[in-house]
């Protein structure tokens, strides 16, 4: 059984632009509960139609690979399948750009998708989103961050390059708790000097999946409560997105 | 729904230990100033009143006055780092005094290795940085060999390792600067010893930088009336 929730809320430094939530996250539960799609992206902001360009790519992946994907393709094929949805995303902004008579990077984003089929996971990622996993008491980033060498550099979908430069990959191991998030909360609950994820941080939203009331929307509402908070808008000024996903055996 | 909502309130699960404090990502900034004997009188006393103004002003952006590490060095009697890296919200602005030749091609030497340095203890420490800022302010023209130091400037230049301007005051060699760096756009004189409003345009660049995102292109009016448009 597949269980999740997520939100992305507007962040303080957009409110004072007056800009909307560039952030998006989106998924699809596979046909017979064989596992999921989701997807975080983070609208640069930079790019004056960001929110356009994370709705769109982020809409788009996770219907893209919920068709296209089933359990007999091998771990090559399946990687191969990511790569190709990016590039099809890459053309869909270049498209979306054209009818909005704006210039392709205006719709600057970074994507970040895992895929959960069976038991087996992969990803893609191109910038700086971020995936953790929990497996039994124990966390570790599954998905680090893309970035350039500068803080203000990151890596955009809307560039063909940035994608051929993407991670497409397998997971090492089998992760039945996931976390997605944007930058934005990465800098509060992953260490920046070691990587070292915050369980503190994460323990409560995993524990939430196993009690007896669990219920998506009362828990989403918490969660945005929780990331527009004064104590978490204190710490980071940014659009932030948290996607939590679980799969067990009940 | 009232027991998961009392159970599972996340602001009152997660505890402030949880909330990391990863350091502020940095944008280092060096100050290659001109301390040569030619600067004593109005010049040196302007641009100290400037290099006052421009910690003021950091200090008083929230974010520029954690982000900003700014280092100055002076380049007179001999070459020396008179501020080593710091946020202006730890320093206080030096006091500068003149004294002999203009040994700018060791400066910049001095410079440009203090900023690699200082990004190889940003990766050690985990801090992510934006890219660094070089001012060379001088009121002449080198003393010494610049062979060494043009070489290293214009290769950073050009591999986008450093965001330079050179200006100049007075009797400056212009040419020779822009020779230098190799950069004719980004040297320029300054109207009459107006440190002030320069460093004010440094100050409010520097904000705009530290809250910078993804390749965003600024665009800065500089204080001879044209506008500077690049990448950060």
């Amino acid at each position: 059984m597949i269980k999740l929730y997520g939100a992305s809320v507007i962040g303080t430094s957009h409110l004072t632009t007056e800009t909307p939530c560039h952030d998006a996250h989106t998924y699809r539960i596979l046909s017979d509960d064989l596992g999921y799609v989701a997807c975080v992206s983070d609208g640069m902001g930079s790019a004056s139609n960001a929110e356009l360009g994370s709705s769109t790519a982020s809409l788009f992946i996770v219907d893209f690979l919920k068709e296209k994907l089933h359990p007999g393709l091998t771990d090559d094929e399946v990687i191969l399948l990511i790569k190709e949805g990016y590039v099809q995303v890459n053309h869909l902004l270049e498209e979306t750009a054209e009818l909005h008579e704006l210039n392709v990077r205006d719709l600057n984003a970074t994507l970040l998708v895992y895929i959960s089929i069976k038991d087996r996971q992969f990803f893609g990622q191109v910038g700086d989103c971020t995936a953790i996993g929990k497996s039994g008491d124990t966390y570790k980033v599954l998905v680090p961050q893309q970035r350039g060498e500068y803080a203000n550099a990151t890596f955009s979908i809307c560039n063909m390059e940035s994608i051929e430069n993407g991670l497409y990959e397998k997971c090492d191991g089998f992760y039945p708790m996931v976390a997605l998030m944007s930058d934005g909360v990465e800098s509060i609950s992953v260490s920046a000097k070691d990587s070292t994820v915050s369980s503190l941080f994460f323990d409560p939203f995993f524990k939430v999946f196993s009690h007896q009331n669990y219920n998506q929307a009362e828990v989403q509402k918490s969660l945005e409560r929780f990331l527009q908070s004064e104590r978490i808008n204190k710490k980071t000024d940014d659009d932030k997105t948290l996607l939590f996903i679980q799969v067990s055996d009940e | 729904m009232n027991d998961l909502k009392n159970e599972f309130e996340f602001e009152k699960e997660v505890v402030d230990e949880a909330l990391l404090d990863n350091p502020e990502p940095r944008c280092p900034v060096v100050l290659l100033l001109d301390t040569s004997y030619s600067m004593s009188g109005n010049p040196i006393n302007q641009l100290n009143e400037g290099v006052h103004a421009l910690y003021a002003a950091l200090r008083d952006d929230d974010l520029a006055s954690v982000r900003v590490d700014l280092s100055v060095i002076t380049f007179g009697q001999t070459v020396s780092t008179i501020q080593n890296f710091a946020t202006v919200s730890e320093s206080q602005a030096p006091e500068l005094k003149v004294n002999g030749m203009t040994p700018m091609g060791e400066a910049i030497v001095t410079a440009l290795k203090n900023i690699e340095n200082r990004k190889a203890e940003y990766r050690n420490a985990g801090i992510s940085y934006y890219r660094p800022w070089l001012f060379v302010i001088t009121d002449g023209e080198p003393t010494d060999n610049v062979l060494e130091a043009s070489g290293m400037l214009q290769s950073a230049i050009s591999g986008k390792k450093v965001i330079f301007f050179g200006i100049g005051v007075e009797n400056a060699n212009i040419e020779r600067l822009r020779q230098i760096s190799g950069s004719k756009e980004r040297v320029f004189k300054l109207n009459g010893l107006n440190f002030k409003e320069l460093f004010q345009w440094v100050s409010s660049s520097l904000s705009s930088v530290s809250s910078s995102r993804v390749g965003d292109t600024l665009k800065l009016e500089k204080p001879s009336d044209d506008v500077f448009e690049f990448e950060v």
